[in-house]
């Protein structure tokens, strides 16, 4: 049997094993001295945080005082009010009538302020409230404060104490309202936040979280996946600001009205998911998952429904269209631990862009670009493998191909250096150098670098299998290239650089599995990377041995385009070439 | 919202006495500050998480506002605000889907009824308490901040501090003791223990 004490403090500091609690809960019924024991335990323990918070408001109210000293009136000392209020609260009957009536007076234009903000808050919103109305609370504290005052007001030392009865009430309004709970921090991964953290209670302000995943929960319910780089400010238990990054928010019934200020619209949920983004230049993105969202300022709004995007420009103008016509721009879940190469604020995972999505995980693998389809560029591999091949066996290339679809990908070509046009970029830059190809391509541009002969398999570099989207890789089986967008993705992220750009090359090693020495031994690749159009890295590798390389490459803030490409001068359906792990390093931008 | 409930009772407390002098009809306010110190610590008790316990607090401050004035006079306060709070504590948690393992209906009334008795001594473990704390050294009290006002857990101080967890529980257990002894010694009032 437990000692009666040691069970309690154990109770009190949550430290209780399971046999423990029955122990517990069969003394607080069967003992009802224990049970007095308990009750006095309890007492103690209130009243040990009730002398903290006491000590603290003290502080609150001499710090809430003293800004506003200069208001007392023509002829008060403004050094005076603090000391006048302590003196107040310590020694009510000491103190001079007519200073507290200044403080009275300044207490109730404080508290008229304090209202009329609350009441310009209140006509701001047509949503329901929290169980708790503080401006209820105010009003009718304020209204039997005021009858108080006419009562007593004539009695001075009474007077007194009414007098700072109003500061500390309004002290305590005023430090409730910009030091409550609002949010709990749940969960995070590689978080790093600009300012330190403790604790996983979150009170009203700004946070930035610059690097990795945090999970809060609202106080009313609403669960918000902040992805790096991310600048939000909590203002109350169902509403934040997000100045610029990337959320998702599921929002459970009792939350409806989750309210989420940007700098360019203020979205509403009806429940239940929605993905947004937004920056201090490219307007706001939103994206309805489940349920639907209002989006709009006081001027105009509309509501987007399940399956819908809706993207609000620099003019506030609102445009809806379908998700389907979307990259798949939000992580909806926490990301377990290593299963995700792309950390947001830190990598961005370039694999996962040709797969459709925001280089941190929502890209799909075994989706593909192919190179030479207008209309339906970015499909799955399977179906350009199904795509008809010409009498040599391949695909010939037609020029460049523009994906307005990804906007992180500017387009994908065919290179080929007998074509005196061989275009990489939507803007007409040309890969001069570009050497003499059979300007033909096999299964395009691969999330995922995945081969088949006589079984479908991951790519191998060096010794490593690229298959999971902790380890990613891109398949570009000569010859193909890629362009991405980086002022399109440096958007998507404020305040963000990137810095390089790496990925390891080569040819996969599984084509020693299904051929024999001396028909992959032939196999060679050129790898080449430029950066709006000037070759940065170009190197041939082959297969005898397997080569792979690791690239390098610095990038500047003023660099747009980033092109990947593989040639070969063969006709060989093994040019089982990939880039793994491609990855734009991304820094936080000191400004 | 702990700030201002506590506050309140706080504020009208300085007056408590004096007001009873104060003619009129029964003074909610007074009436408040002289159940809240009870009603606290029989919700803290159960709900140990700061913030919820004192939303509750405050749950129940409104619901005393709201109510007291068509309450029977001749009734007494306490046993019909701690009912109101076991209310709110059962319905806290079922709204949380909590398993009560140890704080079923019984329970609670069982606590119920122990708070109703040990009520008079509210006021003077209070009192006590203020001197005690201000007679305890640096360290411990400012361990016993960290917990009970910065609600930190016993995890974090002890990474704070460089202790381990066992070391910051040990810590707390003593601090609590020796002021426990002290409010004792200072009321002259034994609490027995079975």
């Amino acid at each position: 049997m437990t000692d009666p004490i040691a069970l309690i403090h154990l109770y009190i500091d949550e430290r209780l094993t399971p046999e423990q609690a029955n122990e517990l809960r069969s003394r607080l019924l069967e003992d009802a001295d224990f049970a007095q024991l308990f009750a006095r335990y309890g007492l103690l323990n209130s009243c040990i945080r009730n002398e903290f918070l006491e000590e603290d408001i003290k502080e609150s109210i001499e710090r809430f005082i003293a800004p506003a000293s200069a208001d007392i009136g023509p002829n008060a000392d403004p050094s005076d009010t603090a000391q006048v209020a302590t003196e107040s609260i310590m020694k009510p009957e000491k103190s001079d009538v007519d200073k507290v009536h200044q403080i009275k007076a300044q207490a109730e234009r404080q508290l008229q302020a304090f209202l009329a903000e609350q009441r310009a808050s209140r006509s701001q919103s047509s949503l329901p409230r929290a169980s708790f109305n503080l401006y209820e609370v105010c009003l009718a504290c304020a209204t039997k404060l005021d009858n108080l005052l006419k009562r007593f007001v004539t009695i001075g030392v009474r007077a007194a104490i009414c007098g700072v009865f109003v500061l500390v009430m309004l002290g305590g309004i005023h430090y409730w309202h910009t030091h409550r709970v609002v949010a709990t921090l749940d969960d995070s991964s590689h978080a790093v936040w600009r300012a330190p953290r403790q604790g996983s209670q979150l009170r009203r302000g700004s946070m930035t979280l610059e690097q990795g995943y945090a999970q809060l929960t609202f106080k009313q319910g609403a669960e918000v996946l902040i992805q790096a780089p991310c600048t939000f400010e909590l203002q109350s238990s169902n509403r934040m600001a997000l100045e610029n990054g990337s959320m998702t928010a599921n929002v459970p019934s009792q939350a409806v009205g989750f309210r989420v200020q940007t700098p360019w619209a203020t979205v509403v949920d009806y429940g239940t998911e929605f993905g947004l983004s937004t920056g201090q230049t490219n307007g706001a993105e939103v994206h309805v998952f489940e349920g639907s969202v209002g989006v709009g300022d006081v001027t105009s709004s509309q509501v987007a429904t399940e399956g819908q995007a809706a993207h609000v420009d620099q003019a506030g103008c609102i445009g809806l269209k379908s998700l389907d016509d979307c990259p798949n721009l939000f992580v909806r879940h926490m990301p377990k631990a290593d299963s995700c190469f792309g950390i947001p604020g830190k990598r961005l995972d370039l694999a996962d862009v040709v797969g459709g999505g925001n280089g941190f995980g929502t890209g799909v693998q075994g989706q593909a670009l192919d190179p030479t389809k207008d209309d339906s560029c970015f499909v799955s591999r399977g179906t350009i493998l199904r795509r008809p091949l010409n009498n040599s066996g391949y695909r010939a290339g037609s020029g460049f191909i523009g994906i307005e679809r990804l906007p992180f990908i500017d387009g994908v070509f065919v290179p080929n250096g007998s074509d005196p046009s061989t275009t990489i970029t939507s803007t007409g830059l040309l890969f001069q150098d570009c050497p003499n190809t059979h300007g033909t391509y096999y299964d395009g541009i691969v999330c995922g670098a995945v081969f088949d002969d006589q079984y479908v398999h991951a790519g191998h570099l060096a010794g490593h299998r690229y298959e999971t989207p902790g380890q990613p890789s891109i398949g570009a089986s000569a010859n193909v290239g890629i362009t991405f967008d980086l002022d399109s993705i440096r958007a998507s992220m404020s305040n963000c650089l990137i810095s390089r750009f790496q990925a390891h090359c080569g040819i996969s090693e599984t084509l020693a599995d299904i051929q024999e020495e001396e028909d992959y031994a032939r196999v060679k690749v050129t790898f080449w990377v430029l950066v709006d159009g000037r070759i940065n890295y170009s190197r041939e590798l082959g297969t005898d041995p397997f080569e792979s390389d690791q690239i390098d490459i610095p990038l500047n803030p003023s660099d747009r385009f980033l092109t990947l490409i593989t040639t070969t001068p063969q006709e060989n359906l093994y040019c089982w070439s990939m880039f793994a792990e491609p990855a734009l390093e991304l820094e936080r931008e000191h400004r | 919202m702990k700030e201002f409930g506590s506050l309140l009772g706080y504020s009208i407390g300085m007056e408590q006495e004096k007001s009873e002098h104060f003619k009129g009809p029964r003074n909610s306010a007074v009436t408040w500050m002289q159940i809240l110190p009870t009603v606290s610590a029989y919700v803290r008790s159960m709900i140990l998480n700061y913030h919820d316990s004192e939303d509750i607090i405050q749950n129940i401050a409104v619901i005393f506002a709201e109510k007291y004035d068509r309450l029977d006079p001749s009734r007494e306060v306490l046993p019909w605000i701690l009912r109101i709070a076991r209310y709110e504590v059962v319905n806290y948690f079922r709204s949380k889907g909590r398993e009560r393992i140890i704080f079923d209906e019984k329970v609670l009334r069982r606590i119920e009824r122990a708070y109703h008795v040990i009520h008079g001594e509210s006021e003077g473990i209070k009192k006590a308490l203020h001197t005690c704390i201000e007679s305890l050294n640096d360290r411990p009290r400012h361990v016993l901040k960290l917990r009970y006002f910065r609600e930190m857990e016993i995890r974090d101080i002890s990474q704070r501090l460089g202790l381990s967890s066992n070391a910051v529980y040990i810590i707390l257990c003593r601090v609590r003791e020796s002021l426990a002894n002290c409010v004792q010694k200072r009321i002259g009032v034994h609490w027995k223990v079975t």
